[in-house]
């Protein structure tokens, strides 16, 4: 199949992937941290190495300060609900995924006082309109670094900064963004950064990260067992096992891992510039055909992967399961897990076709898709554009 | 004469790990292995070294700013 649903998860993985994921499957997936037979240390080693190549790829200066979680919604959640207390202020935009939305709302019934600035219709957040919303009692900025739903990228350097200068710490949500746009945790002087594994980064579902700065100290939402300081009943006052109860997925940690890797051989900014030259060719595609309207700049210095679009009169949802059983293409339709977002683009209840492209995406399939909804949009037949449809494989069993 | 050991002993695995990283760097050999339970009963992980070598891990890992627990 085509697949252009990167932003909900990426596909194809790198080849490095699956073969060290099999390789710490079979091989070093004891249990890490817990015993200390060759292959827990193994394990161990492991999950170690992950650590080291997370933090090589994002300049963090103290990988120990990276908590792996099973996705970028835990790692919201730990910051959170590690952070914030009755009383406290947040300020949060309304171009947030429900993965802060729904966390923060749980919090505001706790007494939380949260904030939300608006973003442009464009989906760009605003530093000023950051400042201007921080009160006395603001203990954190909660934003996300490009919008799922348009891609809209913020400008983090300036939001930190104007956060910092009222010494307000700020938690970045970079699902959207991780493995493809630069983010250089050092020099931007991040305090908290909240990372999917299994999306830009090329590892499998099931992992992600929250990196944690020094001048930020977390309560554990998580407690149980570390396999370190086993005596005490409460959690180590240590990093990274203060965050980290109960086993790790090691052999999920161990492809994200190897993701990090081959984003750090390829480099950030080749990936990133194959990104835009796919994104440019599908917005320039679907402005040429009649009736459908892309939502979000056309600059792609401020887009992420990710492509939001309707066709005059037709329902999202009968777009993608056209595209996905006659054309062999997958992509995402609806409001994706953002509402707010939605209301502020004006797409709001139907959604959007929402096509994401990664690395692993060639002109042809962009074009293939172009095709595609131009057949659909004009009401024309399949056959003109794909003649033959390869099955999903079936799964093996026994 | 049987080989004397030093066993060197730090706050979590991770930095357990970093000094093995910092020590086979150096080409220092060693061994990640059970905190004994005389030292900690902890159910983490330690370093043993030779204990010939324990000056020279031990300036190794100040080098590469690790801290242990203490030397046993």
């Amino acid at each position: 199949m085509i697949y252009l649903d990167n932003a909900a998860t990426s596909h194809p993985k790198p080849e490095s992937v699956y073969k060290r994921m099999d390789f710490v499957l079979r091989n070093a997936s004891a249990n890490p941290g817990r015993s200390g037979h060759r292959m827990a240390i193994e394990a161990n080693r492991v999950i170690f190495e992950a650590r080291e190549s997370v933090a090589r790829l994002f300049n963090i200066r103290h990988p120990e300060r990276i908590i792996f979680t099973c996705n970028a919604t835990a790692a919201l959640n730990l910051a959170l609900k590690g952070l914030l207390q009755p009383g406290d202020h947040c300020v949060t935009s309304d171009m947030e995924h429900n993965s802060m939305v729904r966390p923060l709302k749980f919090l505001s019934q706790q007494g939380v006082n949260v904030h939300r600035v608006q973003a442009s219709r464009e989906g760009s957040l605003d530093p000023d309109e950051i400042s201007s919303a921080i009160t006395c009692e603001t203990r954190l900025i909660a934003v996300t670094h490009a919008s799922n739903v348009i891609g809209a990228i913020s400008p983090l350097a300036d939001i930190i900064k104007a956060a910092h200068d009222k010494e307000v710490p700020v938690l970045i949500d970079a699902a959207q963004t991780a493995g493809s746009v630069t983010i250089d945790v050092d020099a931007l002087d991040v305090d908290m950064l909240a990372c999917p594994g299994h999306k830009g980064l090329f590892g499998p579902q099931g992992t992600g990260f929250l990196y944690v700065s020094p001048k930020i100290n977390l309560n554990p939402t998580v407690f149980g067992g570390t396999g370190s300081r086993s005596d005490l009943d409460r959690m180590p006052d240590f990093l990274p096992d203060r965050y980290e109860a109960g086993t790790l997925n090691t052999p999920g940690i161990a492809g994200l891992g190897a993701g990090a890797e081959f984003i750090a051989s390829e480099g950030v900014e080749a990936i990133r510039a194959h990104e835009k030259r796919m994104l440019s060719r599908l917005i320039e595609g679907l402005s040429n055909i009649p009736g459908v309207k892309i939502y979000g700049t056309k600059d792609m210095e401020r887009r992420a992967a990710v492509v939001s679009f309707t066709i005059e009169g037709m329902d999202p949802a009968v777009i993608g399961d056209r595209l996905d059983t006659d054309f062999g293409i997958g992509v995402r339709v609806g409001i994706h897990c953002a509402p707010d977002a939605h209301k502020v683009i004006g797409s709001y209840p139907k959604g959007t076709v929402r096509m994401s492209p990664g690395y692993f995406t060639t002109p042809e399939d962009i074009d293939l898709a172009i095709g595609a909804i131009d057949a659909i949009a004009s009401g024309r037949e399949k056959h003109h554009y794909i003649p033959v449809l390869s099955p999903q494989p079936a799964l093996p069993r026994g | 004469m049987e080989e004397q050991y030093k066993i060197f002993v730090f706050k979590s695995t991770y930095l357990t790990f970093k000094a093995e990283r910092a020590l086979k760097g150096a080409h220092v050999a060693c061994k990640v292995v059970t905190k004994p339970r005389d030292i900690s009963s902890d159910c983490g992980l330690a370093i043993r070294v030779s204990a010939s070598d324990e000056p020279t891990a031990s300036r190794i890992m100040c080098d590469s700013g690790i801290t242990s627990l203490g030397v046993w």
